[in-house]
């Protein structure tokens, strides 16, 4: 994992296709608050910058997973780390880690863009409980990512599902809204996207109130990402020897 | 040869082209899904902000946006010319290169027509909003204009993405963003500070948007021509921007060389 996480990071660094969502999430965040104060609706700041780092650091994950395969596969390099004797799902869960940086910087950004451009004070009330409901989160994206690259794996283009893997999690997640907004039949299918309750967890975390629940709701995140990371290890094997018995590894 | 021989070139190879892009299948489950839950979401932080009037006015906006997002994916036809090794070719035809482009990604406007109806007509069944039912009758020749207009838009980022390769995801991402945020998708124009609210008059979506609401709201119909008679004029103006552009940056790769290798 440490050296799929160093090939994945000095490769970000110099593709600026990878830095996409460095410069498209202060946009995305001026279309959020936008909405916010055009209603004068203030007391929804925290959902917008809230929301545009969870969809920035979603977006550079599903990105990434998609992208570490439909590259190995132009490269005709598929076939060789497939027949590696290490499980492939921590290869890509490795390259994805490093590159969660880059999603949580978005939340920096947004945060400045609703401070600066927008002049609304943001005090962060529990930094602490900010932090690591930041960093459980990360994990939990990358474990997640790693399951969806299934998917990637028995897909001819990548692009295709990495854009229907979007926004179907941005709203079942609640990134930007809570759940509650939802038709009450779909609500339960939020709640098993980690997604979900980060986004309660970080708001919470933003407002003067006290927060109720911290290490459950933590572990509720943790254990999304777990389930998550030991279904993509086990599916990715499947989906490997699949595509091994049907000599369709470069050629899905 | 003629103008009009370019263009339909052109666009009969990206019509080809086209058809191997999706499946019915993977156009449904892959880029409909994603439109369609595209429009929901911000449909739903509509109604999480304000209340029905701004879910439907997010709604309508998002929809009628479609068409945009989907016209200015000529960036990517672009980047596969790159990949297919064939721009050398184009630089040294005797004909205007930006002619070529205004013809080789039109097939992305009537997918895009097809997708932003088809999102048009789910939206409309799903949240049930108070539309005018003229907005359905008069919709189609409105988004073909828009589409029109946002491909133009979309054809003067593709030669930019051909200068700087390794941008060419930035240069669509943010192309389309700049519309979606400025042009009256989610809020009112009027919202913006005033200079930018004098830039987006020129850029496309717009007055075609405008146009749609008017419809939506059984406005005038004058209002509805003139605001699609003023998108049809930004549009013009794209077209006639993107020309020059693909002339110079055509000229400056026939001196240098440079064109199929740059960054």
């Amino acid at each position: 994992m440490a050296a799929a996480a160093k090939v994945q990071w000095n490769t970000s660094m110099r593709a600026p296709e990878h830095m996409l969502i460095v410069v498209t999430a202060p946009v995305m965040s001026v279309i959020f608050l936008s909405i916010v104060r055009y209603n004068d609706r203030d007391d929804l700041v925290a959902n917008a910058v809230i929301g545009t780092g969870l969809f920035g650091i979603w977006f550079v994950a599903v990105d990434v997973a998609g992208g570490v395969i439909q590259n190995e596969r132009w490269m005709s390099t598929l076939d060789l780390v497939l027949a590696a004797p290490r499980a492939f799902a921590l290869v890509v869960c490795g390259r994805i880690l490093p590159v969660m940086l880059i999603g949580a910087f978005t939340l920096a950004e947004s945060w400045l863009v609703a401070t600066v451009g927008f002049g609304v004070q943001l005090p962060v009330a529990h930094p602490g409980i900010a932090l690591i409901a930041l960093i459980v989160t990360l994990l939990a994206t990358a474990c997640t990512a790693t399951m969806l690259a299934t998917f990637f794996v028995i897909s001819r283009d990548t692009t295709i599902y990495q854009n229907a893997l979007s926004y179907p999690f941005y709203i079942l997640g609640g990134v930007v809204f809570p759940l509650s907004v939802l038709p009450d039949w779909i609500q339960p299918l939020g709640r098993v996207i980690f997604l979900s309750w980060s986004a309660d967890l970080l708001r919470d975390s933003l407002s003067g109130d006290e927060v109720h629940d911290v290490v459950p709701r933590l572990g509720a995140i943790a254990g999304l990402g777990a389930i998550a990371l030991l279904l993509g290890i086990v599916l990715i094997r499947k989906a490997a020897d699949r595509a091994r018995r049907t000599g369709m590894v470069s050629l899905a | 040869m003629m103008v009009k021989q370019v263009i339909g070139q052109a666009a009969f190879v990206g019509f080809a082209e086209f058809k191997h892009v999706y499946t019915p299948k993977t156009w449904l489950t892959g880029w409909m899904l994603r439109l369609v839950s595209q429009v929901v979401f911000f449909g739903l932080v509509g109604k999480m902000a304000g209340d029905r009037i701004t879910a439907e006015y997010v709604l309508l906006g998002n929809a009628v946006t479609v068409i945009a997002i989907e016209a200015t994916l000529v960036i990517t036809t672009a980047s596969l010319e790159r990949y297919q090794g064939t721009y050398p070719m184009l630089v040294v035809s005797p004909t205007n290169m930006g002619l070529v482009y205004l013809g080789r990604g039109l097939h992305w406007v009537l997918a895009g027509l097809g997708s932003s109806a088809l999102v048009f007509a789910l939206v409309w069944a799903l949240f049930r909003p108070d539309w005018n039912w003229r907005v359905a009758v008069f919709a189609l020749p409105c988004l073909i204009v828009i589409g029109l207009g946002a491909y133009v838009y979309g054809a003067i980022l593709a030669a930019c993405s051909l200068r700087h390769y390794k941008f060419r995801w930035v240069y669509l991402n943010f192309g389309f963003m700049v519309l979606m945020t400025f042009c009256g998708t989610n809020v009112p124009r009027s919202f913006w500070p005033a200079p930018i609210e004098w830039a987006t008059q020129v850029l496309p979506l717009s007055h075609g948007l405008t146009a749609m609401r008017t419809l939506a709201a059984a406005g005038p119909l004058s209002d509805v021509l003139g605001q699609l008679g003023l998108e049809v004029c930004v549009a013009a103006l794209w077209a006639a921007l993107t020309l020059l552009f693909f002339e110079r940056i055509a000229s400056k790769g026939r001196r240098d060389g440079s064109l199929n290798f740059t960054s």
